[in-house]
């Protein structure tokens, strides 16, 4: 586990990130979300050990990560511009990462490299800018890392390539307990991918919580109420977050558990009810207005 | 098997990052040794066909040119190690410029201090695996062609280990230089400014002494730069250079040197160290790593900058105080301006920190007063007779003829090794001379002077005194201490050390004629001259007239070449009958009959001046120096009666003898006199064709007066 106990960091006069505080557990994709200059970076590069925080604390599997060899043994940080040494090809990135992870599976290594259709030995100056970052996610998964920091990774990628990546992830966490960390500015980008999720803003976490969780007190209904009498009854014991009506078709996001929403609507009588699945977005819009932040504005744009 | 994350596994993997400087050091080093001793040797062995040289003379030849090459090669290569150890400290490091770079290095499972030591052995082993192996190649080059010997051997072997201990000076010094800095241009600046700030700031200093100091003696500069580890190098391999074959000894008497040197750069990598470990990520892309480090850092340069500027503004505007404090304040400003908006790379930062550059204003008008207005009181301090234990005197016109040797047969200024012998202890006459001093027409006898006070320090000063004070300057010139401070021959224990060798030269110079004496007989001649010596006073030397020189040339001794030139008066019994003795009269004045002309130039500098005074009150200074260009004052007249030149001969003084302790007005400026020989009467012994002199002032002949007079 990883565990954030309040870190600040400041760069000069700007506060980046402050009083953060974070766990982020084995075997689940975590997402650090948050708009530009939100700090992910900024968290990330302080859990790989690069950046030591003004105060508070960054433990990995219980140890302090900042200059300490056995906990970085545990990590793989991929950058938001993964750096490639002058002229070298994926087989020369092998190489080092081979000497400096001491877990790094060089078999697993060239069978992605074949599976995403890269050339071992193409000089990566010439890679699209996807193409280094799938290199540089290959170089993280095949590290042997418990731990795989991706800052902004996702952005860019293709579909394919991002359903390739995701059961390569689902593989990894069932094989050896892979926890990739990916830091986005887009909600879309991790929706499908992440299990738990963290919204920086301005430095600050909004929250911190399993999807699962956050997607339990939520739900989402369409139906057609018989009467006015059963919509009025209905209404009146939902804690609604929002409520579209199309003609006599409501769709209504509300709080609470499926089985009470369930409960509630078998009171009335409907002509139609239908319980839908949340996207990760109507989940934030939810969560974060509490708080008194327009979620749109900050991860959606 | 070697582990996967082995220290050795690291060095490989960081050197393949750095191939290209393994590929140009290689390279340099193989065309700077094994192929240019090769072409050397041939070109030798060319010359050596040329002039028929076999043999012992053949091989000689060869390995004087090899030694050229596998020393220190006169700098040469010390400015080559220099370059490359700020090259491989750059790039060892330069991913220390790019945030994108130390994500990754920083971020992997490698302890910062293995990674700093990985890059810093590497370093040293780019430089010099190459050297190393072409200097071998180099060896064996000569070694083949003839031109090794075991001291060409011994000499390329300490060269290299010199050239290893400046190497990681500089190095160590150019590693800081990285560290504090976050930008490649700025690296490079610090390196610069580390290297040149101890001799600049040293510099200024002294230019402020020479400035606002009227007492300063220049032999108080001390030339050592203590934080130079290229200074202290060089210092040893031009010591060794000159060693010759003690090169034993003396790099043995160098140890300390080396020591010291190492001890430096063991230090500087140290402190490079530590700066390494504290060096924060985010300091990629910034000027400064540190911020604590940026005010003094500004501090630092603004402050030697500004008085650097005021100094030379000041010698620009001379006595304008308007222009002298306008140009301070601009200084300050615009050095703090220029380096504050290099921290922030923003043109707006300029005038940010006001409070530094108020304190940077501060500083440089306080060290300004300190010498401006005299506050550490250096001109007004006087020697306390308590605290003088002896004292040593320097008079340029007596040590400026010949050479000063220490026991190493180095070359020593006239300071060191007058301070190397016993002082004079007449501290009463010492402390009236230093209080007596002389300004104006007075100020006749310049003497750079060293108190060694009791606690063992040395204090100089440099004033004048009256040539009037005959009872003190007895007590003193004349004392058996400043003779052997001043006269090295005097010294016995100089003389026997010297005696030693065969001299190559010896001759008198009586100012018209030189005669070569037999140079054997110098050991005989120094007796009769330390007997004369002993007997002369400042008096004497004053008012006798030398009637010619003695000069001692020895040949090279351990690469060194030194020679006498003493003054002999008439008073000089003893050596006068030394070279009567030898057919030579050093009273014969010399013969009308061989004199074909005199020419006597009366420059008047006088009326000249005066002209140059009226002309500057009619038109300014700028006109009235154009306009002094058409102005010539002189009077030249030539004799060829014998009666006018056997007159002119009686006031005439030759310009090769030394005017030494001679009193203002005893010889006449004004007048040059050029004479010219009959050809007939030139011989090898008389100057060739012409000889000059001056007129001594009260035997000028009144119709010379007259007949040069300016109308």
């Amino acid at each position: 586990m990883i565990e954030i106990k309040d870190i600040s960091k400041s760069f000069g006069d700007v506060l980046a990130v402050d009083q953060v505080s974070v766990q982020m557990k084995e075997e689940t994709v975590f997402g650090l979300i948050g708009t530009n200059g939100a700090g992910k970076s900024t968290v990330l590069r302080m859990i790989a050990g690069v950046l030591k925080a003004d105060k508070g604390s960054i433990e990995v599997d219980g140890i302090p990560v900042f200059d300490q060899v056995e906990a970085k043994e545990k990590i793989f940080f991929i950058a938001d511009e993964p750096y490639f040494f002058p002229n070298a090809n994926a087989s020369d990135m092998e190489k080092y990462f081979s000497s400096v992870y001491e877990n790094f599976c060089k078999e697993s290594f060239y069978q992605y490299l074949n599976g995403f259709g890269l050339e071992k030995k193409r000089k990566i100056n010439t890679f699209s800018k996807g193409m280094k970052k799938q290199l540089a996610l290959l170089c993280g998964i095949c590290s042997g890392t418990r731990y795989l920091l991706c800052d902004e990774t996702f952005d860019g990628l293709d579909p394919v390539m991002r359903q390739g990546i995701k059961s390569i992830f689902a593989r990894e966490i069932e094989n050896r307990g892979l926890t990739p960390i990916i830091a986005s500015h887009n909600l879309r980008e991790l929706e499908d991918i992440c299990d738990h999720v963290g919204l920086l803003h301005k430095g600050g976490v909004l929250l911190s919580k399993d999807l699962e969780d956050m997607k339990c007190n939520i739900q989402k209904v369409q139906c057609v109420f018989a009467s006015e009498e059963d919509r009025k009854k209905t209404m009146e014991g939902l804690d609604v977050v929002k409520r579209e009506e199309r003609g006599s078709l409501h769709t209504i996001t509300v709080r609470g558990t499926r089985e009470e929403i369930i409960g509630l609507f078998a009171t009335v009588d409907t002509v139609f009810f239908e319980a839908l699945p949340l996207s990760l977005e109507e989940i934030f819009i939810s969560e974060t207005e509490v708080t008194g932040y327009d979620v749109k504005k900050l991860i959606l744009g | 098997m070697m582990s996967k994350n082995s220290f050795w596994v690291s060095m490989k993997e960081n050197n393949k990052r750095r191939i290209w400087l393994w590929i140009i050091s290689a390279l340099f080093w193989f065309f700077y040794y094994p192929v240019s001793m090769a072409m050397l040797m041939s070109r030798k062995q060319g010359h050596n066909r040329i002039d028929g040289l076999t043999g012992a003379a053949a091989k000689e030849r060869l390995v004087k040119a090899a030694y050229g090459w596998l020393n220190y090669n006169h700098g040469a290569i010390v400015f080559i190690i220099v370059i490359i150890a700020i090259i491989c400290a750059i790039q060892g490091f330069s991913y220390l410029y790019s945030r994108k770079r130390v994500d990754m290095y920083h971020s992997v499972p490698v302890k910062k201090s293995r990674r700093f030591v990985v890059i810093f052995i590497n370093g040293v082993l780019i430089c010099f695996i190459p050297y190393v192996l072409n200097l071998f190649l180099a060896i064996l080059a000569a070694w083949i062609s003839g031109g090794m010997n075991g001291h060409n051997f011994v000499t390329a072997m300490v060269t290299m280990i010199l050239n290893l201990v400046l190497y990681l000076g500089i190095y160590g010094l150019a590693l800081i230089a990285v560290m504090l800095t976050g930008k490649l241009i700025i690296t490079i600046f610090a390196v610069l400014i580390f290297l040149i700030y101890e001799l600049a700031v040293r510099m200024i200093i002294e230019e402020y002494q020479r400035m606002f100091f009227s007492y300063f003696s220049t032999y108080s500069v001390n030339d050592a730069l203590y934080l130079s580890p290229l200074s202290r190098v060089t210092e040893v391999m031009e010591s060794v250079d000159r060693a010759g074959e003690r090169i034993g000894p003396v790099l043995w008497s160098s140890m300390p040197s080396i020591l010291i040197a190492l001890l430096m750069a063991a230090a500087f990598i140290g402190i490079a160290y530590f700066c390494y470990i504290k060096r924060p990520a985010e300091a990629a892309g910034k000027t400064m790593a540190f911020d604590r480090t940026k005010a003094a850092v500004k501090l630092f340069l603004t402050v030697p900058f500004s008085l650097g500027m005021i100094s030379i503004i000041s010698s620009i505007v001379e006595d304008n105080d308007g222009f002298i404090l306008f140009g301070m304040v601009m200084a300050v400003i615009l050095s703090n301006c220029i380096i504050e908006v290099i921290y922030e790379a923003d043109l707006k930062a300029a005038f940010r920190k006001k409070y530094q550059i108020f304190i940077s204003g501060g500083c440089t008008a306080v060290i300004f007063s300190i010498f401006a207005f005299d506050l550490i009181g250096y001109d007004a301090w006087v020697p306390s007779p308590e605290k003088i234990e002896s004292a040593y005197f320097l008079f340029y016109d007596v040590n400026r003829w010949g050479t000063y040797m220490d026991e190493d047969m180095e070359y020593a200024s006239p300071a060191d090794y007058a301070l190397s012998k016993p002082g004079v202890t007449d501290i009463e006459a010492i402390c009236e001379l230093s209080q007596n001093k002389a300004s104006g027409e007075d100020a006749v006898v310049w003497l750079d002077v060293a108190y060694r006070m009791k606690n063992g320090k040395i204090v100089w000063r440099n004033f004048a005194v009256s040539g009037r004070q005959e009872e003190l300057l007895n007590r003193v010139i004349g004392s058996e201490e400043y003779k052997k401070m001043s006269y090295q021959l005097y010294d016995d224990d100089s003389f026997a050390f010297f005696k030693e060798y065969d001299v190559k030269e010896f001759t008198f110079n009586s100012g018209f004629r030189i005669d070569n004496l037999p140079s054997e007989d110098w050991v005989i001649f120094r007796e009769a001259w330390k007997k004369d010596m002993r007997n002369l006073s400042y008096t004497g030397m004053r008012d006798e007239f030398a009637c010619g020189r003695i000069s001692i040339d020895f040949p090279v001794i351990r690469n060194r070449s030194s020679w006498f030139a003493y003054d002999i008066y008439p008073s000089f019994t003893n050596v006068i009958a030394f070279l009567k003795e030898r057919g030579i009269d050093p009273m014969e004045s010399l013969d009308a009959e061989k004199i074909a002309s005199i020419t006597v130039c009366n420059e008047h500098a006088k009326e000249r001046e005066a002209i140059y005074r009226q002309k500057l009150e009619e038109v300014g200074e700028a006109q009235a120096s154009l306009f002094m260009n058409s102005v010539d004052t002189s009077v030249t007249k030539t004799y060829t009666e014998k009666e006018k030149i056997e007159e002119l001969v009686e006031a005439m003084y030759h310009r090769e003898l030394s005017l030494a302790w001679k009193l203002p007005g005893t010889v006449n400026d004004d007048y040059s006199v050029t004479i010219r020989y009959k050809d007939e009467q030139v011989d090898n012994a008389v100057y060739r064709g012409s000889s000059s002199a001056y007129l001594i002032a009260d035997r000028i002949p009144s119709w010379l007066e007259s007949e040069t007079a300016y109308k």
